[in-house]
């Protein structure tokens, strides 16, 4: 339990990160939905964490969210070096 | 959902409530005293001869003048809290930044005669209760923070919590079993206030996590996604305003009166409760007045933010015309700090916190009991060592807290009243939990009962004695803030006793195969405590 728990836990934080980066650099800068969308870090890592526990091989667990992490951070990425980000 | 899954999301919960059950405690029960912050203040300073009637505008500008010609270096991180009909007395607070980067307080009032009061206020209690909800007592450098990572994992139990109990909610909701069987108590009871309560429990977790760790939580994104300042993007949106930029240049500031005219032309049926001001003095003054507007929504605060030497309005903050983050956000702080519904809703924002205590300490005590070994003595050490604990912290606390009380009345008149409230609160506190440790755990914790019960009863005793005000007094006057300290004391103390008197039956009557047996097992009490 401790493993997996540290493991949903910790690894919940830049899959939060990411997904929310990725709404974040779609949404235009001047827009007054950056503020609610930041407010979701918390209810994000919950539905991650929670969610995590659901997939019962722990291996499986760390490659689901290391994998939501990379994608979301090379889609972050991509997006602001393309130009294509509304930011 | 699976079995095994089930089982997981129970292991989640159990951790999770363990870990931060105690610290949620002593939030959820200061939190619970802090919503009726301001009338505690009231409670606290109530033998101080304050001024008869509500000082008026021109008094404050009066007081204001007089401040400032006394200490000329105070130029920013001045503030004026005028005068309101629960203060009748005008404030100016200027925070001193020291070269260590904290900052001192200092204090100005006007007196009857029109002179200057810098007599700090030594009327505390309240202070340190609303500290205690947000750092659970831990050095506030930290404890801020501790408790933001604690409401992170809140989160987590309140929904494991209700995962778990999804599959039996309509069954089991308002079912409350009374029997032999203990533990199915605690759990119904516990289930049944986490299950209704549940909506406001998530709400306090994200918002406590915005207000403690807020900054943390944004700021991976000015690295991941943002080139400019992030909170120059948002802070407009929350009517946070940068001062304005000295010149160096003296001007004379415009009049209180002044000042307020132009909010209220500004937010028309504002009523301004702080006025902050940077660079007094300056042309380049900036004031920034906040207060309340009755919007009839669950947002009332206002902020106009202008130039204090040329009027000129900088900003305005109104819920009325507000964007959608603004409104979310402070929506959410709004619920958080009961701004919004009156002494209703502040009531039931009460019975709820103290339900939300009741719902960390009964967690803990089903987690003693499903540990519990029915058919032998003695009982396994990691139980014995929880309940110690779980007794000392959570009894402690609210013995501790009685004190507090206590101390801040009978030393009414003690200059340094604040400090030695910290130290009757810390002092009992950790008696508590020593007490807890050396006696069997039973015997601790219904020692504990009584000392609360005690405690409580004495502060409505002190009252009488020390203050002059038996409740009936303070009813005849109308003194609410004393009458209600007094009713719920006397309540509490009620309640106390009768925990005593049942934790009592079952040290001379319970179960021996436990870790609340007692004497009646017939071992020497050293046996006992190690059970």
């Amino acid at each position: 339990m401790l493993a997996r728990s540290l493991i949903a836990v910790l690894l919940s934080i830049p899959a939060t990160f990411a997904l929310v980066g990725v709404v974040l650099v779609l949404i235009p800068q001047s827009t007054n939905a950056i503020l609610p969308v930041l407010l979701l870090v918390f209810p994000v890592w919950m539905t991650l964490t929670c969610c995590s526990y659901l997939i019962s091989d722990l291996q499986q667990t760390v490659i689901g969210l290391v994998a939501i992490a990379a994608v979301g951070f090379g889609l972050i990425a991509t997006l602001r070096w393309t130009g294509l980000t509304l930011v | 959902m699976k079995k095994s899954t089930m089982k997981v999301f129970l292991g989640v919960h159990t951790w999770a409530g363990l870990g931060t059950g105690m610290a949620l405690f002593i939030a959820f029960y200061a939190g619970a005293l802090t919503v009726f912050f301001h009338e505690l203040e009231i409670w606290d300073s109530y033998h101080k001869a304050a001024v008869s009637e509500q000082q008026n505008i021109g008094e404050a500008q009066q007081l204001l003048d007089l401040a400032v010609t006394k200490q000329p270096n105070m130029t920013s991180n001045l503030r004026l809290y005028p005068a309101e009909a629960d203060h009748p007395e005008h404030v100016v607070r200027w925070f001193e930044r020291q070269p260590d980067g904290s900052f001192e307080r200092h204090e100005f009032r006007l007196t009857e005669s029109g002179s200057l009061n810098t007599a700090e206020s030594n009327a505390q209690l309240a202070g340190f209760i609303y500290r205690l909800h947000y750092t659970a007592g831990l050095p506030t450098g930290f404890g801020v923070y501790i408790l933001g990572i604690v409401s992170l994992i809140y989160g987590l139990a309140l929904v494991t919590g209700l995962i778990i109990f999804l599959p039996n909610l309509l069954a089991d909701l308002f079912n409350v079993r009374q029997g032999k069987n203990k533990k199915r108590f605690w759990l119904d009871a516990h289930n049944a206030v986490g299950v209704i309560s549940f909506p406001w429990h998530m709400m306090f977790a994200w918002s406590s996590v915005v207000l403690c760790i807020g900054i943390f939580t944004i700021a991976p994104f000015q690295l991941l996604v943002y080139d400019d300042d992030l909170l120059e993007l948002i802070g407009p949106e929350l009517g946070v305003v940068q001062p304005l930029e000295p010149i160096g240049e003296s001007a004379p500031m415009l009049p209180v009166e002044k000042l307020l005219a132009i909010a209220e032309r500004e937010a028309p049926g504002f009523a301004a409760t702080q006025l902050r001001f940077t660079n007094f003095g300056d042309r380049q003054a900036t004031v920034q007045i906040f207060g309340n507007s009755n919007t009839e929504t669950l947002l009332s605060n206002v902020g106009v933010t202008l130039n204090g030497s040329t009027g000129e309005v900088l900003a305005v903050s109104h819920p009325n015309t507000s964007g959608i983050g603004a409104t979310i956000y402070n929506g959410l702080i709004a619920l958080h700090y009961v701004s919004f519904g009156g002494y209703l809703v502040k009531w039931i924002y009460f019975v709820l916190g103290m339900g939300g205590a009741f719902l960390f300490y009964s967690g803990n005590l089903l987690w003693i009991e499903t540990r519990r070994k029915r058919r032998q003595l003695r009982q396994p050490a990691s139980s014995v060592f929880f309940a110690r604990l779980n007794s000392g912290v959570c009894i402690g606390c609210m013995a501790a807290v009685s004190a507090a009380f206590l101390a801040s009345r009978i030393l009414m008149d003690l200059e340094y009243r604040g400090d030695v409230i910290e130290w009757t609160y810390y002092g009992v506190f950790f008696a508590a939990i020593g007490w807890c440790f050396v006696r069997p755990v039973g015997v601790g914790a219904r020692d504990l009962l009584w000392a609360c019960a005690v405690l409580t009863v004495a502060i409505p005793v002190a009252d009488a004695a020390v203050l002059g005000m038996p409740i009936w007094r303070s009813l005849a006057l109308e003194a609410w803030p004393l009458v209600c300290v007094s009713g719920i004391s006397l309540l509490s103390a009620v309640m106390f006793w009768r925990m005593a008197a049942s934790m009592h039956r079952r040290l001379q009557y319970g179960d021996a195969n436990s870790v609340w047996a007692g004497a009646r097992t017939g071992l020497p009490n050293a046996q006992v405590a190690e059970r």
